[in-house]
């Protein structure tokens, strides 16, 4: 399969306070949220990639990226194999969309159902609109009208995903798009999604807090820790014999109908400002070596398309 | 006994009109307890919460008994209600930011929920014996830097930190039952997990009856030892956790297992109950899971079912009669 879209030491940071007119006159450094801290990743055409990571890992800020919707503070992207600047990003956004976090608040609540659909066609095409609304497994006449703050959690979340399949893009950042929905909305959106990424032949990032879903969804996984890849591979690898020990510590907190039990690693996720010297996870790690502490490991690769960036592996 | 509830029936009395959301609920709870609430968004899960810990805002009526460590708490008024909340029963919410005050420094707070637990023991302590108890409890939470932490007011904090703020002072406050309502919901899975393990250890060291309301069956299933399933404000099945989720008696309880995702896509679908919850303004006559039911035949459209005992369960379906 060919790759469809890559990252190239992509760092993103956002500036941590405004800063008044007197911090600047009086040199006060300026702080950064490293949100995104040289992240590489090569993405195969027709695949789903599930994003994991705690809250503030950096997945949202890297389908945010990916979409051009923020512009990476250094590093390249790659789409199709031509690298995408700034004079690109318009084209690019017909081709790559996202869905967000929250569409509840990320969609006007009083439009009606059909403009958010057609809104990023740039005209009225009430036979396109039907048939992305029927795709979506709305009933076009019900609910054509409505506005969005009619509509339940889970049909919200299909109308923002049939507005994002209106551009037929070909690959689709999905952010959370079952975290606020019950466990049976759930299995719908996620069974509507897989239909429709085979019909469309797209590829999807799947960015997601919970791994039963990320498991049952992706073909390969991404796992963040603090704006940095630390694993990456295939689900089957990753999602039951992880390599990295923020992984295994990560899975072992997901409840399951498995084991009744949790064990969740100690300590919390490090501020973005001041990150720990050498691996980032180092003062939670149980397998932390002197290494660790003074040296960052690079992703270190354990086959094809399987990296790890971790000592243990060197 | 500390918790006995019988016939509870609840009903909000809104400007859509009447609507009951508790059905005829019964419910004995022994100290020690680990008791988890599961169904989805709107079953009744923390209306129940509210009205064991009279939360209820005056839009709720009740009916029934909910005798709390020997006193129904429905016929007490709120001045004698004031005496017990607290160290009888103490109520975590989702939003943990709604638990504490923001505007006065954890210290202080957790400071008075020790004196509150102090006067009503008779138990006397120095300022500087609180301080340390207060620090101790904070520590055996595993929050990094009490010290630091205590002079902070709640809005700087993390939601993990502020979760963690809201059981410490659980810990203070040693209720004999603690409710706790989604409180690791807006959490990560992995401050989940240390929430998680911090209220069994509770519930095992201490013998603190623990009610966990939850829409997550995974997380009830490592948690509780004993599950009671609600939908559309009945409890549709009761019984021991891991029988529950091992062998669900209920249509709708093997539905909702059914759907969580537990192998990859390749191998097919995703099983999800057809049909959506009902609408507590206009509920089907007959067993309220009825229109989603696979198994429903005539008399389920037009009678309710109660509660079947069977195997040391309880169960609202005529498929056990
Ligand atoms: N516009 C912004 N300005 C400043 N900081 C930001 C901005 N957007 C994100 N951040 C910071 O960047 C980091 C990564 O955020 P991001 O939203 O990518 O996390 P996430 O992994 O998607 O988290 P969640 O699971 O909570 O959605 C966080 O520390 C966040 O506070
Ligand atoms: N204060 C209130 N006033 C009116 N209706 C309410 C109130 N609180 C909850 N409800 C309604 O009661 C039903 C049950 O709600 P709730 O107990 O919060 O469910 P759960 O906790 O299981 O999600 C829902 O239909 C909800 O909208
Ligand atoms: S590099 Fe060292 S500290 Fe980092 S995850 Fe590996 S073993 Fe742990
Ligand atoms: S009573 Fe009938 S409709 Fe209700 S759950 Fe049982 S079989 Fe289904
Ligand atoms: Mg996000
Ligand atoms: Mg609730």
């Amino acid at each position: 399969m060919s790759e469809i879209y890559s990252l190239k030491n992509v760092k993103k940071y956002y500036l941590a306070q405004k800063r008044g007119i007197i911090d600047a006159i009086v040199k006060v450094p300026k702080i950064y949220v490293r949100a995104l801290d040289d992240v590489s990743i090569s993405i195969a055409d027709g695949n789903v990639i599930g994003v994991v990571g705690e809250s503030g890992s950096g997945k949202s800020t890297m389908g945010k990226v990916m979409v051009t919707l923020e512009t990476p503070t250094d590093g390249e992207l790659y789409f199709k194999g031509k690298k995408v600047t700034k004079a690109e990003y318009p084209n690019i956004r017909k081709q790559v969309d996202m869905v967000f976090q929250n569409p509840a608040t990320s969609l006007n609540p009083k439009m009606k159902v059909k403009d958010i659909v057609s809104e990023p066609l740039g005209h009225f095409d009430e036979s396109a609109i039907k048939e992305v609304i029927l795709k979506v497994g709305l009933a076009y006449d019900e609910v054509k009208d409505k506005q969005s703050r009619e509509l339940s959690g889970g049909q919200v979340q299909r109308v923002a995903i049939a507005r994002a399949l209106m551009k037929r893009p070909e690959l689709l950042v999905l952010d959370e798009p079952t975290s606020a929905l019950d466990e049976s909305i759930q299995a719908q959106v996620l069974n509507l999604l897989v239909d429709l990424q085979s019909e469309y032949k797209m590829t999807y990032i799947f960015i997601t807090h919970n791994i039963l879903v990320a498991k049952y969804i992706s073909d390969y996984i991404v796992v963040l820790y603090a704006g940095k890849i630390v694993e990456y591979g295939p689900t089957s690898e990753v999602l039951s014999k992880p390599l990295h020990p923020y992984t295994q510590l990560l899975l072992s907190s997901v409840p399951t109908l498995d084991v009744k039990d949790v064990k969740p690693p100690i300590g919390d996720v490090p501020s973005l400002i001041n990150l720990p010297q050498g691996c980032r996870f180092n003062p939670r790690c149980p397998f932390v070596m002197e290494k660790c502490r003074k040296e960052e490991p690079p992703l270190i690769s354990q086959g094809q398309n399987y990296q790890v960036a971790c000592w243990l592996y060197e | 006994m500390l918790l006995s509830i019988k016939h509870l029936n609840v009903w909000y009395n809104t400007v859509a009109g009447k609507y009951k959301v508790i059905d005829d609920l019964n419910l004995d709870i022994d100290q020690g307890e680990l008791v988890s609430l599961v169904g989805e968004s709107a079953s009744g899960k923390s209306t129940l919460g509210q009205v064991i810990s009279r939360m209820l805002p005056p839009v709720g009526i009740t009916s029934g008994e909910v005798i709390l460590d020997g006193v129904d708490v429905l016929k007490l008024s709120e001045k004698e209600m004031t005496k017990i909340r607290g160290t009888t029963v103490f109520m975590i919410f989702q939003n943990p930011l709604n638990s504490l005050n923001p505007v006065k420094r954890v210290e202080d707070q957790l400071m008075e929920a020790l004196a509150i637990r102090n006067s009503r023991m008779n138990i006397q302590m120095t300022v500087e014996e609180a301080r340390n108890e207060v620090i101790k409890a904070l520590a055996s939470l595993r929050l990094p830097d009490p010290e630091k932490i205590m002079i902070r007011y709640p809005h700087e904090l993390s939601g993990g930190q502020v979760q963690r703020v809201v059981i410490c002072m659980a810990l203070l406050l040693r209720p004999k039952l603690l409710i706790a309502d989604e409180p690791t919901t807006a959490l990560d899975v992995t401050i989940q997990a240390q929430v998680v393990k911090l209220l069994k250890d509770l519930n095992k060291d201490t013998k603190m009856t623990i009610i966990f309301i939850t829409h997550d069956v995974g997380l009830a299933y490592v948690l509780s030892d004993r599950m009671l399933v609600f939908y559309a404000g009945r409890v549709m099945e009761q019984g021991q956790t891991v029988e529950v989720v091992k062998n669900p008696l209920h249509p709708y309880t093997s539905g909702l297992l059914a759907s969580i995702p537990s192998s990859p896509k390749h191998t097919g679908k995703l099983y999800s109950i057809p049909g959506s919850p009902p609408s507590y303004l206009s509920l089907p006559a007959g067993c309220k899971f009825a229109p989603r039911c696979r198994f429903a035949f005539e008399r389920c459209f037009q009678e309710e079912p109660s509660y079947i005992k069977k195997d040391n369960r309880l169960i609202r379906c005529w498929l056990y009669e």
